[in-house]
């Protein structure tokens, strides 16, 4: 059973076959949990996993968000987007270091994940399309976009949270499921702070600040 | 036993394993503008929403069902008409959009009021894009209305489900006890941060500006990057946020 739960972790991972990959992930563990030293303690494939995904879906996240810079016409959503990418960054770079301290490849083989994470992940064009937007019309597809790749990466996290082995990456998925559903609350609360403009109504309805 | 395993991981690929991410919370959609009633629920804004709040793209029933909750027994909070369900004003028409965690090929999507389908959009089995906005004319209605939205999936047997609840033409919503039409954020930020004064003890959903210094876990910090304090953000877990002093 043990084996069964490592090739579907290591067939989702590497795209590959063999328990033997998945030996090496434990070729590290030891009873060294609670250490200081970035993500000490055992790992199983599904952290290698969640790390790999995780790292470019922030990344993406990221890049989404500075769009909003030049392109929002609302303070507080600019605010909120440039506090996202700002600190997604320090998530991919502690991210990234705990994949390098395991020798493991930062992200996983070309298409790897496409069989379960095709659906659900945003597509490159979306920031081409919102790069072309600006004002209102950026702003409510920005929040819907960003909304939805931010519940994605709650599934993911949680994913983590149940099928996860290391300790220090369990609590960093912990935390993004918590920053991720505060952001997607506030940012709930901002788009039906703007009211709906209809041609009834004219788009003055939606002027907050 | 290698060949075995190799047939198991070959046969999960061409599968298209979902085994990993598929959670029981896994993605889809919901109406986020006008606020559904799940999204209302994600907010804060209506009591005791249960299981929802957490997922409120997971409203994913049968086809053919007429209700916010789609059938699905552990949402069944979102057609309890007893509770405050805060209604949005809108004009004779309304645009709906739709957050979609997973774009599936879409068969139609349907607006009702009561029995009668006051609008339908047929992607003939298309993918939907990262968004989808509606434009759905309200004539002929007025006052507090309920819109069930449906979001037929095209390769599979089921639909999402959605309710979003409008007072059209104006007039005061009723009977909600919410201060006025258009919904007023409960825990919006302030805009701008204008205050720099310290600012004690970190607290969740404050607003911080730039040199704004707090305490957290006997530690203090000082604030690098303007933003709304929220769970997760604590200041040791956000180095571009704030500075250890």
């Amino acid at each position: 059973m043990r084996c069964l739960a490592l090739v579907l972790a290591v067939a989702g991972v590497l795209g590959t076959s063999a328990c033997g990959a998945g030996a090496v992930s434990h070729r590290h563990a030891g009873p060294a949990a609670g250490g200081t030293a970035p993500a000490a303690g055992p790992f199983n494939a599904a952290d290698v996993m969640f790390l790999q995904m995780m790292i470019p879906h922030d990344r993406q996240g990221a890049e989404l968000a500075t769009l909003a810079e030049t392109r929002s016409a609302r303070e507080r959503v600019r605010t909120l987007a440039a506090a996202i990418a700002a600190t997604q960054g320090d998530e991919v770079r502690i991210m990234a270091g705990w994949l390098r301290a395991w020798r493991q490849p930062p992200e996983a083989e070309p298409h790897a994940h496409d069989a379960h994470g095709g659906l659900h992940a945003t597509s490159p064009e979306e920031a081409v399309a919102l790069a072309e937007l600006h004002g209102a019309a950026f702003d409510t597809r920005f929040l819907n976009v960003l909304i939805a790749h931010q519940h994605n990466a709650v599934d993911m996290a949680r994913t983590e949270v149940r099928t996860g082995r290391n300790p220090q990456v369990m609590e960093l998925a912990r935390r993004i499921d918590r920053s991720r559903s505060e952001q997607i609350r506030q940012m709930l609360t901002e788009l039906s702070s703007w009211g709906v403009p209809g041609p009834a109504k004219g788009p003055g309805s939606g002027g907050r600040p | 036993m290698r060949k075995t395993i190799m047939l198991i991981a070959v046969a999960l690929m061409t599968l298209g394993a979902t085994v990993l991410t598929a959670s029981p919370a896994s993605a889809h959609g919901y109406i986020s503008s006008p606020p559904s009633r799940q999204a209302m629920c994600a907010q804060g804004k209506v009591p005791n929403c249960g299981d929802i709040i957490y997922e409120p793209q997971s409203v994913e029933g049968p086809k053919g069902q007429r209700s916010c909750h789609g059938g699905v027994a552990r949402f069944a909070q979102l057609s309890d008409e007893s509770k405050p369900w805060p209604a949005t004003s809108v004009g004779t028409s309304v645009t709906f959009n739709w957050v979609l965690t997973a774009r599936h090929a879409t068969s139609t999507w349907e607006y009702y009021i009561g029995n009668n389908r006051i609008a339908l959009f047929n992607d003939n089995g298309r993918q939907p894009g990262a968004t989808v906005s509606h434009n759905v004319s309200l004539a002929g209605y007025s006052g507090r209305q309920k819109v069930l939205a449906i979001w037929n999936i095209a390769d599979t047997a089921m639909a999402f489900y959605a309710c979003v609840d409008l007072q059209i033409g104006g007039g005061n919503p009723d009977p909600t006890p919410t201060p006025t039409p258009t919904v007023t954020p409960t825990r919006t930020p302030t805009p701008t941060p204008t205050s720099t004064t310290p600012s004690g003890t970190w607290r969740a959903g404050t607003a911080y500006a730039v040199g704004a210094q707090v305490t957290y876990a006997g530690a203090s910090y000082r604030c690098l990057q303007a933003h709304t304090s929220l769970a997760g953000w604590e200041p040791p877990n956000v180095p571009a946020l704030w500075q250890r002093l």
